[in-house]
């Protein structure tokens, strides 16, 4: 069958959930991603396209900030107390993707953020802190990614990170880009 | 070692708990040494992480459990299904699921086997996106983007899951709506007595953002 004939949602579905026969299942224990490698290879490809991106992966040579891709669907982050910058893949995944450069950048950004003063709020952070800090780390986040995205879009007229952030804030990435756009000019 | 059993009642072997229960410090610090692998010791200090584990309708001998480090913000967070001794990582995987399936004494009865099927879609990844089942139209992230015309026509055509059992199949069918790759269709979904889910048909009744309604 032609590779450019499009499989219908029913087919992908069904491919995802039907048993696989015992000598393809991959559930064995532990966390790490049996991908790992090609997974960061990957994101760091794509992340040296970018200036940002480039300082970003500089930040993380020079401070031994350990990456790590382990077995998951939800979360990514950085673990202060290991210097561990943690993505997580699903465990059929064997690339990199648009939404795991935007956690690789979320997990050394976060990294960055602690080794430069922006530190987590604590116990004792009064209500007011608590909010600023965190908005601003946040905040601090997703302009980073914006910043990887545009200028992949820019450098290379690869629209995929853009695309995937207006996903879940399409307003929010359009009125950036047009900002940006603006600016330059 | 197993956590909330009910020794008086070998049919319930879990009691029922309701919603997120926080585990104390103790038991909080066994399942971290349950579900930890030498190579990932860092990932969860007891002395900054939080487990907490809940009931699941369809399964008589799993908790799904949950464990966040609030050492990072935001906090970083991984889920289990186990029975206090045995934890499976949620991967991404239908046959993990398959695999717990096997092992938990899953029940599906008339009134566990939607909220089964809500359970494997938001814990199984697809690699051309995120696959819901639409039980509510309001929650669609572009019903906001469309006219009266396309939003009466999905108000109108979106159904509700119903379950059904069919006994020439031994399995259940779902007549649901699930929203994926941009497309909203009818479907029917078969589910299994194991959990193994697949898809026997679909209808799509409206494609995201080409304001098209394909309907028939």
């Amino acid at each position: 069958m032609s590779s450019d004939i499009r499989k219908s949602p029913v087919d992908i579905l069904n491919a995802a959930f039907s048993p696989k026969n015992d000598g393809e299942r991959s559930t064995s224990q532990g966390y790490d991603h049996p991908h790992s490698d090609t997974i960061i290879t990957g994101a760091k490809r794509i992340l040296s396209y970018t200036a940002t991106g480039q300082e970003l992966l500089n930040f993380a040579e020079e401070h031994n900030i350990k990456i790590k891709v382990l077995k998951d669907n939800k979360q990514s982050g950085y673990i202060p107390s290991s210097d561990l910058a943690i993505i997580t893949c699903p465990a059929n995944q064997t690339k990199v993707t648009p939404a795991t450069v935007l956690n690789f950048i979320q997990a050394v950004r976060e990294a960055e953020q602690e080794l430069s003063g922006l530190k987590r709020p604590t116990g004792r952070t009064t209500k007011d802190e608590y909010v600023r800090i965190s908005l601003e780390k946040h905040e601090d986040i997703l302009v980073t990614q914006f910043y990887c995205s545009f200028e992949l879009w820019q450098n290379r007229q690869i629209e995929d990170l853009l695309n995937e952030m207006r996903k879940e804030r399409k307003e929010y990435i359009d009125e950036f880009v047009n900002h940006m756009l603006t600016n330059q000019s | 070692m197993l956590y909330f059993v009910n020794a008086t009642d070998s049919a319930n072997r879990f009691d029922t708990i309701m919603g997120w229960q926080k585990l104390d410090r103790d038991k909080t610090k066994q399942v971290i040494a349950k579900v930890m692998d030498q190579s990932n010791t860092v990932l969860f200090n007891p002395l900054t992480s939080e487990a907490e584990c809940q009931s699941l309708p369809f399964y008589r001998s799993m908790l799904h459990y949950r464990i966040t480090n609030y050492a990072s913000l935001p906090s970083f967070r991984m889920e289990y299904l186990g029975d206090g001794d045995s934890f499976f990582l949620f991967d991404g995987l239908a046959d993990t699921i398959y695999k717990v399936n096997e092992r938990a004494s899953l029940s599906l009865k008339m009134d566990s086997v939607v909220p089964y099927l809500r359970f494997f879609l938001q814990n199984v990844n697809v690699e051309e996106g995120e696959v819901f089942l639409v039980e509510d139209t309001a929650k669609l992230e572009f019903m906001e983007s469309l006219d009266f015309a396309q939003k009466e026509h999905i108000e109108q055509n979106f159904k509700k899951p119903t379950a059904t059992y069919e006994p020439t199949l031994s399995a259940f069918i779902i007549n649901c709506t699930l929203y994926f790759m941009g497309v909203l269709m009818h479907t029917s979904v078969r589910v299994d007595m194991d959990g193994v889910v697949s898809i026997l048909d679909q209808t799509m009744l409206m494609q995201a953002g080409l304001g098209l309604n394909i309907h028939g």
